[in-house]
């Protein structure tokens, strides 16, 4: 991979340079932690470089909790031209690049239906990617295979801060072409040594945090094959069914379509952003309702990040980045329930 | 470079042309669209009403191409008691779709096929009969069993005498109860599968299409079973609530399957071990 070495003190001229593809987002270390933030132009050396992934997801710059899908009966939403405002999203770990990647599965690259909002505001994105220089108590992407780095293949551009500045990792053509014109010297091969002994010692913090929750059955295998498991209920019992962790989550997508009228007469059609959490999420008129009960709800999640997204696509729609785990004001851990649910099917054997 | 893409989200319009009330409770729209439209058995279409919302229907009216649609519905919801209460011939609605993959019409070829209904569950299958009626010749039979609570509730009435003079076609009818004046088979449709009531359709040979309230369907699949039919000759138009009809929404899933995607008639062999199957 292409890598170059970017001063600490061009980092300004650089972010200046991204700024042509469209405007620039960053994640950035704030006084309430790391956060996404629109960065000004007299702000772009000023880089308060994040440790870790951000509180919030980056799915957020790519749907909006609500979004107008379109305005019935008017031609000109049937087929549409969406002049998505281009964004530079600088910062983005190793889980949020991943999640993006699951997006594409859903709405992007799908053979029969494409939803072209999503994809407006994914192909008006230019993504660069940073290494993680920490952990946070709830990471968990190596269980899933990834690292605490931008995996390859899921960036346009890389950066890792090495001593002095950054290195940067080209990772797409279109990473490369928006480098055009700004000439850098190739990365030392002392820094890019650095950086691989740090992602290793990243690595062993995650193995090491994780140790515990290790399972010998894949994750696939444990949730398809043990619905009956004790696990669910015991794990499930503190779910308040609030939804929080649908929504920090990086690759949660589902939705509920709605409509309106608006005081002119127009009919209007929006998306929002719903959770398998809520009773009402799979309730039918007549009564019906396939996941009424809470701990049904509760697996229903599982089961679709780990058995149905695997099933379709064979890759899981998790990327370990733990803001589940953070957020749970059940103090619910998915690494636990999974692990309990090894640990019941083998206490069940044992007592069998 | 933006690019213009089809809008999977963008109703057309449908003008509601005819309304025939089939019972207290049920109603056929007939809508007149400003282009053809075609749609195969068994798939469905997402039905607006303008300002109110969307609900997922399967067309009552013969499969293909054209102008005009048919649609029998149920007063059960938010979406359906407004549709029941307000709406009227000349209002324009809209239609997304059609969605899902419908009935297996050409597996089904060579073989009998066994069309069971529930009240206004006949309304997809009657697309299947209509596709089944178009093609006889390549069907061994065509055995339709079909219950609702009275009478009264029956829907398609005054289509049933042209269904039983079809080639090869036989209709049985069962009501849940006894009834006034009512002189045929009582009790669920699951009845309508025993040897005393005439049942006569080769289970080794014959496909099962099936519609009708998830209660029904349970016991029309549990008893198929008893009776010998093996789950993959068994299609149940399993209806759950959908709201992209695209698969990207996540809520009508039965296992792995988005119902939408990959049904709504799902062979009951690919879900039968997947819990909540029937709720």
């Amino acid at each position: 991979m292409e890598s170059y070495f970017l001063p600490a003190e061009r980092l300004g001229e650089f972010v200046g340079h991204l700024a042509k593809f469209g405007k620039i987002y960053r994640c950035e270390q704030t006084e309430s932690g790391p956060r996404i933030k629109l960065v000004q132009e007299k702000d772009y050396g000023e880089w308060n470089f994040p440790a870790v992934r951000t509180d919030e997801p980056a799915k957020y710059l790519f749907i909006k909790a609500k979004r107008k899908i379109a305005e019935y009966f008017d031609d000109k939403w049937r087929k549409i031209t969406i002049e998505e405002e281009p964004k530079v999203i600088i910062g983005l770990k190793g889980c949020d690049l991943a999640a993006i990647k699951i997006w594409d599965k859903v709405f992007r690259e799908d053979e029969q239906y494409k939803d072209p909002f999503y994809i407006a505001a994914r192909e008006n994105a230019l993504l660069v990617g940073a290494d993680c220089t920490g952990i946070t108590p709830y990471c968990f992407c190596n269980l899933l295979g990834n690292g605490p780095y931008p995996a390859e293949g899921e960036f346009d551009l890389s950066l890792s801060p090495v001593e002095g500045g950054f290195v940067l990792f080209v990772g797409t053509e279109r990473g490369k072409k928006a480098l055009e014109g700004f000439s850098l010297s190739p990365a030392p091969a002392e820094a890019l040594q650095k950086i691989e002994s740090r992602r290793r010692e990243l690595a062993r913090k995650l193995d090491e945090q994780n140790a515990k929750y290790k399972t010998d059955t894949s994750w696939r295998e444990l949730v398809e094959k043990n619905p009956d498991s004790p696990a669910w209920a015991k794990h499930g019992a503190t779910c308040v069914a609030c939804a929080a962790c649908t929504y920090v989550c990086p690759t949660c997508f589902c939705f509920q379509i709605y409509d309106t009228v608006r005081p002119d007469g127009k009919y209007e059609r929006f998306i929002a952003l719903d959770s398998c959490k809520y009773p009402r999420f799979s309730f039918m008129a007549g009564g019906l309702n396939p996941r009424g009960k809470l701990v049904e709800r509760f697996k229903h999640r599982y089961n679709h990040k780990f058995f149905h997204y695997h099933w379709r696509y064979e890759i899981y729609a998790c990327t370990g980045c733990g803001r589940c785990i953070e957020n749970c004001m059940g103090a619910i851990d998915m690494r636990e329930t999974l692990k309990s649910v090894e640990v019941m099917k083998e206490t069940a054997k044992t007592e069998a | 470079m933006p690019e213009t893409i089809d809008n999977i989200y963008y109703p057309l319009p449908a003008k509601v042309v005819e309304i025939i009330d089939e019972t207290p409770t049920i109603k056929t729209y007939r809508f007149r669209m400003e282009e053809p439209f075609t749609f195969r058995a068994g798939q469905f279409v997402q039905l607006t009403v303008p300002g109110i919302g969307e609900a997922p229907f399967t067309p009552s009216s013969k499969p293909g191409t054209s102008e005009e649609l048919e649609i029998t519905i149920l007063r059960a919801g938010y979406v359906t008691d407004y549709l029941h209460k307000r709406v009227k011939v000349g209002d324009v609605l809209g239609i997304r779709g059609p969605f899902g993959k419908g009935y297996p019409m050409e597996k089904m070829k060579g073989h009998e096929v066994l069309v069971i209904g529930g009240g206004v569950g006949l309304a997809p299958l009657r697309a299947c009969l209509y596709a089944l009626f178009e093609n006889i010749d390549d069907y061994k039979r065509v055995s339709i069993k079909y219950g609702a609570k009275t009478p009264n509730d029956l829907v398609f009435r005054y289509q049933y005498e042209e269904w039983a003079k079809m080639p090869k076609t036989d209709l049985k009818l069962t009501i849940d109860r006894p009834y006034p004046g009512w002189s045929g088979t009582v009790g669920v449709v699951t009845v309508l599968l025993d040897k005393e009531n005439g049942f006569d359709v080769d289970v080794n040979d014959a496909y099962v299409v099936s519609c009708g309230p998830e209660i029904m369907l349970k016991f029309v699949t549990y008893k198929l079973l008893d009776i010998g039919f093996s789950p993959d000759r068994i299609y149940l138009s399993m209806n759950r609530r959908m709201s992209c009809g695209v698969g990207m929404c996540h809520r009508c899933n039965v296992g792995p399957y988005y119902l939408c995607k990959d049904g709504p008639d799902m062979c009951y062999a690919k879900i039968m071990n997947y819990p909540n199957v029937f709720s």
